[in-house]
C-alpha cells in the first residue's frame, strides 16, 4: 500500500501542496482529478521521488521511499512524466528497452529476459512495425504510446501515469484504458492522472480529487463523484447520470 | 562489417596515415624507408623522428581524445550543443593557473602542471555551476556566460605576460595551444589520467542515455542523476585541463569533435565515444602536422588552426540552434 503522510512540498519556497494524506489503495487503478495547475503533476513526482518534500513521507508498505536505493525504488515504481524528452535520434526499441535500465548490472548490456519484456511491451502497445524507427518522427500519439511500453517494460507493482491519454485518439484512448485494467488484474496498482472525468469514473476504482493544492475528496467514483463536487472542484454546473454500459457515474455538462 | 565498425576502422586508418605523414613531413622531410628504419633501429635521424615527431604525435592523439571526450561528457550532462570545456571558460581556467605558476615557479616540470591546471580548470567550473544554480540559465545564456568567462581569464593571461615580460616566451607558446617542443616527459604525466578517465566515460556513456530523456525520466528508470552530473562533470573537467596542461588551449576540438561524431553515428553515446575520440585525435594531430609545415622552420600554434575550423561552425551551430 502506497501511503502519503503529512506530505508539504513547494519550488522554490512557494508550497503547492501542503499537509497532504493519501492513502492509495492496493490492486486498484486510482485516478487523480483536478484542474489545471492544482499540483496533480506534483504530487506523483514527489511520489516518484524526483521532488523532495520539505515536509512529510511516502512510503510503500510502511518503508520509507526515500530511504531506498535509486535503483530498488526503479524496480518497485515507474513513471511516465508529463511531458518526457525525446532525445534526437533514438529508435522505439532502444527507448522501450531503457525501461529495462533498473535490473541491468552496471555495465549495462540486455539480457535474453529483458530483450523478452521489451518485446511483451511493444506487441503489447501495438508498436511492432514501428520498432526500428526514431521515436521523433513519429505522430504525437505514436510517441505516447512508445512512452507508456517503455513504461510497461519496467515491468514495477506501481505504476504512475501523468495524463497518458494526452495525443492519444478516442480508439486508443479507450484501448489505454483497458490495458491499464489488463495490468491491474495482473496484480499492478496504477496512479493515473485524467482530464476526462468520465473515463475516471468508468475505468477507475477510486478517485482523488485535488483542488489548488488540497485533497478534496479520495473515494470510489460512486460516493465522491456528484454534481456539488463538480461546482465546488471546477466550477461546472453538471447533472450525474449512470452510465447505461458500465453502470458507473458520468457527468454531463449544463 | 557494420558500418559502425567501418566508420572505427576508416578513422584508425586515417590517424595511422597522418602519424606516417606527420613522421614525414617537417622542416626536415625524411623517406619512408628512412622514417622506418630509424623506428626500429634507431640511427642518424633518430632524434627527429623517435625523441621529436613521435611523441609530438603521440601527444596530439591523447590531447585531441581527451578533449574530445570531455566535451561528449559536458555536453551530455548540460544538455546544450554549445557547451565544451572550452567555450565553458574551463580550459581557460586551467590555462590561467598554469600560466601563473609557470611565471612564478618556470621549472615547475610536466608532472605537476596538470595538477596545478586541475586546479584551475575545477576553480573555473565551480564558479559557471554556482552562477547556474542562482538561476537556471538557459542554454545559451550558460554559453554566453562561458565565453564571458573565457575572455575574462585570456585578459588576465594576458595581463600576466604583459607585467612578467621576460618569462613570456616560455609560457606564450604553450599557451597559443601549441605541441613545440612537447617530448616523452610530457607523454607520462598525461598518461594515467587519461587511461583511468576515458574508460570511465565509457563507464558512465549508457548512464548518459539515460539522462537525454530528461532527469525526471531518468531517475524514475533508477539512475542517480546528482552522482551522475557530477561524476561526468568531474571527469570532463579533469581530462580537458590535463590536456591544456600539455598543449595549452586548443580550442573548439571539445566542441567540433561530439558534434561531428553524433552527426556520424547519431546519439547514443556508448557509439559517439569512440568516434568522437577518433575525430578529436585526428583533429589534433591535422592541425599540428599542418602548423608544422605550412612554414618551415617556423611553427603555428595548432590552436589557431582548430580555431580557423571551430569558429565557423559555432556561428552556424548558434545560428542553427532555435532554443534560446
Ligand atoms: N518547476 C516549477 N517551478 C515553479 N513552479 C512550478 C513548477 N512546476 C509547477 N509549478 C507550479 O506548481 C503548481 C502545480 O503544478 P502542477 O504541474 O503540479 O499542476 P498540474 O495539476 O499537473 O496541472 P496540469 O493539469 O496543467 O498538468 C502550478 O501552480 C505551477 O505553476
Ligand atoms: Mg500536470
Amino acid at each position: 500500500m502506497l501511503t502519503i503522510e503529512n506530505l508539504t512540498i513547494g519550488y522554490a519556497g512557494v508550497v503547492i501542496l501542503d499537509g497532504l494524506n493519501i492513502t492509495i489503495p492496493q490492486g486498484k487503478i486510482t485516478a487523480l482529478i483536478g484542474p489545471n495547475g492544482c499540483g496533480k503533476s506534483t504530487l506523483l513526482k514527489t511520489i516518484s521521488g524526483s521532488l523532495k518534500p520539505t515536509k512529510g513521507k511516502v512510503s510503500l508498505a510502511g518503508q520509507d521511499l526515500s530511504k531506498l536505493s535509486h535503483k530498488t525504488k526503479a524496480q518497485l515504481l515507474s513513471i511516465l512524466p508529463q511531458s518526457p524528452i525525446t532525445p534526437e535520434g533514438i529508435s522505439v526499441r532502444q527507448l522501450v528497452s531503457c525501461g529495462r535500465n533498473p535490473y541491468l548490472s552496471h555495465w549495462g548490456g540486455l539480457s535474453q529476459q529483458d530483450r523478452d519484456e521489451v518485446q511483451a511491451a511493444l506487441i503489447e502497445t501495438g508498436l511492432c512495425d514501428l520498432a526500428d524507427r526514431a521515436v521523433d518522427s513519429l505522430s504525437g500519439g505514436q510517441r505516447q504510446r512508445v512512452w507508456i511500453a517503455m513504461v510497461l517494460a519496467q515491468d514495477t507493482d506501481y505504476i504512475l501515469l501523468d495524463e497518458p491519454t494526452t495525443y492519444l485518439d478516442l480508439t486508443y484512448q479507450v484501448e489505454l484504458m483497458e490495458m491499464m485494467q489488463k495490468m491491474n488484474r495482473r496484480g499492478k496498482t496504477l496512479v493515473v492522472v485524467l482530464h476526462d472525468l468520465n473515463q475516471a469514473c468508468r475505468y477507475c476504482d477510486h478517485l482523488i480529487v485535488m483542488k489548488k493544492g488540497a485533497i478534496i475528496a479520495q473515494d470510489e467514483p460512486h460516493k465522491v463523484f456528484n454534481s456539488q463536487l463538480l461546482k465546488e472542484v471546477f466550477s461546472l454546473n453538471a447533472t450525474i447520470m449512470m452510465d447505461p454500459i458500465a453502470n458507473k457515474p458520468m457527468c454531463i455538462p449544463l | 562489417m557494420s558500418r559502425y565498425k567501418q566508420l572505427l576502422f576508416g578513422g584508425a586508418m586515417l590517424l595511422l596515415m597522418l602519424a606516417g605523414i606527420s613522421l614525414i613531413y617537417g622542416a626536415q622531410t625524411l623517406s619512408i624507408n628512412t622514417v622506418l628504419h630509424t623506428l626500429w633501429q634507431g640511427g642518424e635521424q633518430d632524434f627527429i623522428v623517435n625523441d621529436y615527431r613521435l611523441p609530438r604525435i603521440l601527444i596530439a592523439i591523447l590531447v585531441g581524445t581527451g578533449l574530445a571526450v570531455s566535451g561528449v561528457l559536458t555536453q551530455g550532462i548540460i544538455r546544450n550543443p554549445l557547451a565544451s570545456p572550452d567555450l565553458m571558460g574551463i580550459s581557460g581556467g586551467a590555462g590561467l593557473a598554469a600560466c601563473t605558476v609557470l611565471l612564478v615557479w618556470p621549472n615547475i616540470g610536466s608532472v605537476w602542471l596538470p595538477v596545478v591546471a586541475l586546479f584551475g580548470g575545477f576553480s573555473a567550473a565551480l564558479i559557471i555551476w554556482l552562477l547556474s544554480r542562482w538561476q537556471q540559465p538557459s542554454p545559451a545564456r550558460l554559453a554566453l556566460v562561458g565565453i564571458a568567462m573565457s575572455a575574462f581569464l585570456s585578459s588576465c593571461i594576458n595581463f600576466l605576460l604583459v607585467i612578467h615580460p621576460i618569462e613570456v616566451n616560455s609560457a606564450m607558446i604553450w599557451l597559443t595551444g601549441s605541441l613545440w617542443g612537447r617530448n616523452w616527459s610530457y607523454i607520462w604525466p598525461l598518461l594515467p589520467w587519461l587511461l583511468t578517465l576515458v574508460p570511465f566515460s565509457f563507464y558512465l556513456a549508457w548512464r548518459l542515455d539515460l539522462f537525454a530523456l530528461g532527469e525526471e525520466t531518468a531517475q524514475a528508470l533508477g539512475v542517480d542523476t546528482q552522482r551522475l552530473q557530477i561524476m561526468a562533470l568531474l571527469s570532463a573537467v579533469a581530462l580537458a585541463s590535463v590536456s591544456v596542461a600539455v598543449c595549452g588551449t586548443i580550442g573548439f576540438v571539445g566542441l567540433l569533435a561530439p558534434h561531428l561524431a553524433r552527426l556520424l553515428v547519431g546519439s547514443r553515446h556508448q557509439l559517439v565515444l569512440p568516434i568522437a575520440a577518433l575525430v578529436g585525435a585526428l583533429l589534433v594531430l591535422s592541425a599540428d602536422t599542418l602548423a608544422r609545415n605550412l612554414a618551415p622552420p617556423l611553427e603555428l600554434p595548432a590552436g589557431v588552426l582548430t580555431a580557423i575550423l571551430g569558429a565557423p561552425y559555432f556561428i552556424f551551430l548558434l545560428h542553427r540552434y532555435k532554443g534560446w
